[in-house]
């Protein structure tokens, strides 16, 4: 528990200002201003539902490609959080929050692809060290 | 290097001398390696205390505040807390691993890293246990890699 808040809390502070950039943006576009209840509430509970992919992305429980699937399946609905909070002033199409979905999975498996070469490097480094190792001592 | 062992029933503790002309890499990595055998700790099972050597330990998991030594097949509850054993088997194969474990580094079979970037190291009795990004730099240079 302590690890989720400590994540939320993290990722609270993020949230609430990429929030506030797109209040930024919605003011400059349409001369709206946004609600500053709304925009806090909604940092809220966008940064549960991240917070809440984050610590089962990272979870040392199950199988690891589940957790990465898990991690994005619960980002989904802060995606229908932040919609509902900039509603047609950004999305000016239904469909957009689709695309926006797609959009956010493309990168989150890019960011898994880039994250599992660099670690694949690091794991088969140590496991040639390993065998290095194990060379040594019969040679021994 | 000539390696001589002499049997006698009289001798009641076994004892290593090392003759050299300089102490050298070679002498220091001997006086490691015995070291790391000398470090005996004890373990209970259902009451019953077991002496314990690092070469038949692969791994100390701290569970609820208790620290259980695993061997081959056994568990053995140990008296100690995971920074006492830190110390006792200090520059020794025996390092931590994550929060709650000190691994034995020569019981490691392979290495593996999840899709989610987890790393585990599959042990020699198929066990596998979960390396921390945090340590994998010591883990590296224990195993001879650069830090």
């Amino acid at each position: 528990m302590k690890k989720y808040f400590n994540t939320f809390a993290k990722t609270f502070f993020f949230t609430a200002i990429l929030l506030m950039l797109f209040a930024v943006l919605v003011k400059a576009r349409s001369g709206f201003t946004m609600a500053y209840v709304r925009l806090t509430i909604g940092a809220l509970l966008m940064s549960i539902f991240i917070a809440l992919a984050i610590t089962i992305f990272r979870s040392e429980k199950g199988k690891g490609y589940i957790n990465a699937i898990l991690g994005y399946i619960i980002v989904i609905p802060a995606l229908f959080v932040f919609r509902n909070i900039f509603g047609t002033y950004l999305f000016t199409r239904a469909w957009i929050i689709f695309i926006v979905i797609g959009i956010v999975g493309i990168i989150y498996g890019i960011a898994l692809l880039v994250a599992s070469k660099k670690y694949k490097t690091e794991v088969d480094e140590l496991n040639r060290l390993l065998l290095d190792k194990e060379d040594n001592q019969e040679e021994d | 290097m000539k390696i001589r062992v002499n049997e006698n029933p009289k001798i009641e503790e076994h004892e290593v001398v090392i003759n050299c002309k300089q102490v050298d890499q070679l002498v220091e990595d001997i006086k490691k390696s015995l070291e790391y055998l000398n470090n005996v700790i004890t373990g209970k099972i259902d009451g019953r205390n077991y002496t314990l050597t690092p070469n038949e330990i692969y791994y100390f998991e701290s569970v609820d505040n208790k620290v259980f030594a695993y061997s081959k097949d056994k568990v053995y509850d140990i008296n100690l807390k995971l920074y006492e054993l830190e110390e006792i088997y200090k520059n020794t194969p025996l390092i931590r691993i994550n929060k709650n474990t000190v691994l034995n580094t020569r019981k490691i079979k392979s290495f593996k890293s999840s899709l989610n970037g987890r790393m585990e190291a599959i042990l020699k009795n198929k066990e596998m246990v979960i390396i921390s990004r945090k340590y994998v730099p010591i883990l590296r240079a224990v195993l001879g890699g650069r830090n």
